[in-house]
């Protein structure tokens, strides 16, 4: 038997930088997927938490964040080892009316968390003055060139550079001055009043952390990195990264409106309005700051969503299509993303629609959906013929 | 009298299973081929109940098919001589056409893409055998499966041969290894398959295939794919492509090199792309045995 030689200085610091680029090399699905799910819905979850509830409810957040881990690096994992996203393996394994389903619920989920985004894009906007009849075209449009007309790793590095706006959360904490003792107990020690109104804020808080197109697009894009098994232990990281971000961004949102509104009694419907009911008290830095955070989480998962959503239903139907082919190539892959950013687009700029409900409506919708998803994810991670023995 | 028998996989699961002494044993659950890229004659019946098979009956026992269903020539008690775990052990080149075939990913060595297996065509031939001719992977089969069998009926199906398919799904995909399938295809067509399978898959065409075509077929494919492949091999799977490789190969796989940097940058850039060979290959390259 031979001995390893020990490695010298020079040696492990050459293996250390070694394996961070390779872990740098695979960063991107994790992160996207789990800060995606800081969008305005889930950011408008978050603070009608912390207003009606102060820090009482922020074990709920650190209980998402753990399933969030858990069932994107389950996801992550099925596709390296299967070579198919969620949607295709729910068909391969169970049928095309068993897919067909969860494609349809998934189709108008996220048809509906499409135009919570734009909605958000809208309110966002309308904090600095500008028209939604303005802003969220030009945002549509911006987002379908950037994505179908560029190279997608520039495309990549923009969405993760925007994924910084999230900062402004942060910043935004710090401004309101919270209780951090109180704060590490509403973390650490769970407690809930047994109202309905409880139960249906805590479930939503749990819906909007583990969305099921965020299940779906890490699965999808773990494939087409063409990962490997040997991948995994870094993808993990990168899950872990993602997911443990996307907490302490929802916690500092909580928090700030812990600290401002709720002390206060005051009462909000959207994100939006916690942004507004912000500047009085923390000043119009926290406000902007706010209003920041939504424009650029909306632009984050408006860009994601729909191509998230052809490439499901490519996958689904059985249709090749990528971002390099082109529209007269992969003219579904390209209509379907194409319609639905259209098709949300012109919901959210239906005059008089009530955006709220269709808001309210895209979260219940997805919470109906995720167990399913769930369980398949289950079933279908236990199957020796797909996942090895 | 197997003349009249349905035109698709999907509409034969599920029929009932008769015993010769017309007890009732169960359904059609599923059909074994023995691999072949020729069009491979159905050879098992899988009955049982629900998605669980109980019972593997060669195709030769099938006496009658009809409205009613299928009719074996044993009777109940020498159904039990053909038993199975619902897991059932096959054959070296046996696949199940509705576990292994059905609703996978396959792709279209003709037509240069992926798809996904709608139903499985199958013809009668007179000699009382049941062949499997062609997949549809066109979206009338689809939606006909889904319920919506007006609208399926309207639109044509996109048949593919048997003979170029390249089929992904796990036991499929090994069985076509052993089955030696790859080594049938030209460098060209190893090429495009290299370019839509998963890295894992793809290196185990690279391993099975011959050196000089795995070399060729590397060479033909996009560099970002040609490196990804290239970095997992090990060095000596490396080395044999390259000794193995024409002088005008040899130079480019010299100059593959493990930088971590290149591969990060091919990692980066793979998101919901098919890196397909950017040219076809010189015509002598196809030809190399």
């Amino acid at each position: 038997m031979t001995a390893t030689p020990p490695l010298t200085a020079s040696g492990r610091v050459g293996r250390r930088r070694t394996r961070l680029i390779v872990l740098l090399s695979v960063v991107g699905p994790g992160l996207l997927a789990g800060l995606s799910d800081d969008d305005p819905p889930g950011i408008t979850t978050y603070s009608v938490l912390g207003t009606e509830y102060g820090y009482e409810l922020l074990w709920v957040l650190l209980l998402s964040t753990v399933a969030l881990i858990a069932f994107h690096s389950l996801g992550a994992r099925m596709g390296v080892v299967t070579g198919q996203g969620l949607i295709g393996l729910i068909r391969d394994r169970y049928g095309p009316r068993w897919g067909g389903s969860a494609m349809a619920l998934l189709l108008l989920a996220n048809l509906g968390t499409t135009c919570a985004e734009l909605a958000g894009v809208a309110a966002g906007f309308e904090l600095f003055g500008v028209s939604r009849y303005l802003a969220v075209p030009v945002v549509t449009i911006g987002v379908c060139v950037l994505v179908l007309g560029g190279r997608f790793h520039r495309i990549e590095h923009f969405l993760l550079a925007l994924a910084a706006v999230f900062v402004a959360y942060i910043a935004a904490g710090f401004v309101a001055h919270p209780d951090w003792g109180q704060a590490a107990k509403g973390l650490l020690v769970p407690r809930m009043p047994l109202t309905a109104d409880a139960i249906v804020i805590i479930t939503a808080t749990v819906g909007t952390t583990l969305a099921p197109w965020g299940l779906s697009f890490i699965q999808s894009y773990a494939v087409d990195k063409k990962l490997t098994v040997d991948d995994l232990r870094y993808e993990r990281i990168d899950v872990i990264t993602g997911s443990v971000l996307t907490g302490v961004i929802g916690l500092f949102v909580v928090i700030t409106c812990a600290a401002t509104l709720h002390v206060r009694g005051l009462h909000i419907d959207s994100a939006a309005d916690a942004a507004e009911a912000l500047a009085p008290l923390a000043g119009s830095f926290a406000r902007s700051l706010f209003a920041i955070g939504i424009i650029g989480a909306a632009i984050l998962a408006s860009a994601v969503l729909p191509l998230s959503t052809a490439y499901s239903l490519c996958e689904f139907i059985g249709q090749e299509g990528a971002l390099d082919d082109g529209f007269r190539g992969a003219p579904f892959f390209y209509g379907s993303y194409l319609i639905v950013a259209g098709v949300s687009m012109g919901i959210v700029l239906l005059p008089g629609l009530p955006l709220v409900a269709v808001l309210v409506l895209t979260q219940v919708l997805n919470a109906v959906l995720l167990l399913p998803l769930l369980v398949f994810m289950y079933l279908l991670a236990r199957d020796p013929h797909l996942m090895g023995r | 009298m197997r003349a009249d028998l349905p035109k698709f996989l999907s509409r034969q699961l599920g029929r009932p299973v008769f015993s010769s002494d017309s007890v009732r044993v169960g359904r059609v659950v599923d059909m074994t081929v023995l691999y072949d890229v020729g069009h491979p004659a159905v050879h098992r019946l899988a009955v049982g109940h629900g998605r669980r098979i109980h019972y593997l009956l060669p195709w030769q026992l099938v006496r009658t098919a009809d409205d009613q269903g299928l009719r074996f020539a044993v009777d109940r008690v020498e159904f039990t001589a053909y038993a199975s775990r619902s897991d059932p052990e096959l054959e070296d080149r046996e696949l199940l056409l509705a576990r292994d075939v059905l609703d996978t990913q396959v792709v279209d060595l003709v037509g240069r893409r992926l798809s996904r297996v709608s139903d499985v065509i199958l013809v009668a031939l007179p000699n009382n055998k049941l062949e499997v001719a062609a997949v549809d992977v066109g979206a009338g089969s689809l939606l006909r499966r889904m319920g919506f069998r007006r609208l399926g009926d309207r639109l044509t199906p996109k048949a593919v041969d048997w003979g170029d398919l390249h089929l992904t799904s796990a036991r499929a995909h090994t069985v076509q290894l052993t089955a030696a399938a790859v080594h049938r295809l030209d460098a060209s067509g190893l090429a495009e398959l290299l370019a839509r399978l998963s890295t894992d898959k793809a290196l185990d065409v690279v391993r099975t295939a011959p050196a000089a075509r795995s070399a060729a077929a590397l060479h033909a494919s996009h560099p970002e794919l040609r490196h990804r492949l290239l970095h997992v091999l090990t060095p000596q799977e490396v080395r044999r492509l390259v000794e193995a490789a024409p002088p005008a190969f040899t130079r480019l796989l010299h100059e593959f090199h493990t930088s971590p940097a290149a591969v990060r940058r091919q990692l980066r850039t793979s998101g919901w792309r098919i890196r397909r060979p950017p040219t076809p290959p010189p015509a002598d390259l196809g030809s190399q045995r």
